[in-house]
């Protein structure tokens, strides 16, 4: 039988789901590759598994909102991200969606 | 702590689709070493072979991250889920019947000994996996978009059945049409040969040099009575897909019981249409249990001639109301 500690994780991971996309997609405004990103969303409070941001960047950049070049830094090749136009299209409507439903749910909350 | 490393990866990459196994794992090579430097920059040295491999652990075990790089990450997701149980639901009443029934009249002719009866439940196992087996293979093409469902998906609420002023004689609901249809592609099986079932024991097995067999007419309306079953699953399909097209399922029961009609008219004058084939002595041993088969043939027959006409005589009724 779940606990309440279970079924609480299991409800704020999937609120946070979504959201984490969002976050994602507003950080690569800026061109970043992945470990980079991880500790900007990191710095603003945002965490999230590497496991996971890899993963959602590919499929991201499959969906066309990203795109991505292979370039060399500190010596080492690394992959760098960054929103597409289409990505920053997307990226406009889903902030006003963000702010449309916390708009609606705060006075609720 | 690089060959753990290289380990690692190799056994990643191994588990990648080819087109971006390179790619992903460069990547991935370049994550692990972002996360050594890190952890190295705390501690203020270099990391040793049981540190790295808590690192790596902590990324994940390599089927774990390969997995998360799939394109899919279910067999059968959440939304064609409740499809798939209620298949499989229906399968396993199918598979119990298409086992326990023939070992019930197994049981009832003298036919069956503990051996037999234990057998009938790894009939039951063997058949239960394979329909559900089916149905998730079915489930995961569905998923997949290789089986398209386009039909399905836009259904409309009128095509749901009416309600009924309570129910009506001879209503069938969809549950009877899935039900049907799943029987019936299993009659269809077995009457092809395409599967094999634990009926067949009753025909094909016998004591000693015993042996119970279709009688020849059967074999000679082999086609009509494999299209009358078609067209039996058309008229279930029909009901299970738009169950509000009533004049279609009225018209499609109409040719299926005029056939029936016609399949009982050719069958009675042909009967026995079970033969048993026993030794001199044996044969006349026999004589209760082939007057008990044939008396039962005689009561099928009777019941499907007076199904078929009471169901020509309803649907002609629907077809003309249009309801």
């Amino acid at each position: 039988m779940p606990t309440d500690t279970d079924i609480f994780e299991s409800l704020r991971l999937e609120l946070r789901r979504g959201t984490l996309i969002l976050a994602v997609l507003a950080q690569l405004r800026e061109e970043r590759y992945g470990y980079s990103l991880r500790q900007a969303l990191q710095a603003v409070g945002v965490e999230i598994d590497e496991g996971a941001l890899y993963p959602m960047l590919r499929r991201l950049e499959t969906q066309g909102l990203l795109a991505s070049e292979w370039r060399e830094e500190d010596k080492r090749k690394k992959r760098f991200y960054q929103l597409s136009d289409e990505g920053r299209r997307v990226l406009a409507r889903l902030a006003d969606e963000w702010r449309a439903i916390n708009a609606a749910l705060e006075p609720l909350l | 702590m690089s060959d753990l490393i290289d380990r690692y990866l190799a056994a990643v990459a191994a588990l990648l689709p080819k087109a971006q196994r390179q790619d992903i794992a460069a990547e991935l090579r370049d994550l692990i070493m972002n996360r050594v430097e890190e952890t190295e920059g705390r501690l203020g040295r270099r990391l040793d072979k049981r540190e790295t491999e808590d690192l790596l652990r902590e990324i994940g075990h390599p089927i774990a991250v390969a997995g998360r790089y799939g394109p899919r990450q279910s067999l059968i997701g959440p939304e064609l889920y409740p499809f798939w149980e209620f298949a499989v639901k229906v399968m396993l009443v199918i598979a119990a019947m298409a086992t326990f029934i023939p070992g019930g009249v197994l049981l009832v002719i003298g036919d069956a000994d503990a051996h037999r009866i234990g057998g009938l439940f790894g009939d039951f196992v063997s058949l239960a996996f394979s329909l559900v087996g089916v149905a998730t293979l079915v489930g995961a093409a569905i998923e997949r978009g290789w089986i398209k469902v386009d039909e399905f998906a836009k259904w409309k609420v009128a095509d749901l059945p009416h309600i009924p002023r309570g129910r009506p004689l001879f209503a069938k609901s969809r549950f009877d049409a899935v039900f049907e249809l799943a029987a019936l592609a299993l009659f269809v099986g077995w009457w092809t040969g395409a599967m094999k079932f634990p009926i067949g024991a009753m025909f094909d097995a016998g004591r000693g040099d015993l042996k119970v067999i279709l009688a020849p007419v059967l074999t000679t309306f082999y086609w009509p009575i494999l299209v009358l079953a078609l067209l039996q699953m058309v008229s279930a399909a029909i009901t299970v897909i738009r169950p509000g097209a009533v004049r279609a399922r009225a018209a499609a029961e109409i040719v299926c019981a005029l056939g029936g009609v016609a399949l009982v008219a050719v069958l009675w004058p042909a009967q026995p249409l079970i033969v048993f084939q026993a030794p001199e002595g044996a044969y006349a041993a026999l004589g209760n249990l082939r007057r008990s088969v044939d008396l039962s043939i005689q009561v099928i027959l009777v019941v499907m001639a007076a199904i078929s006409l009471t169901t020509l005589a309803v649907n002609a009724w629907r077809l003309a109301r249009g309801r």
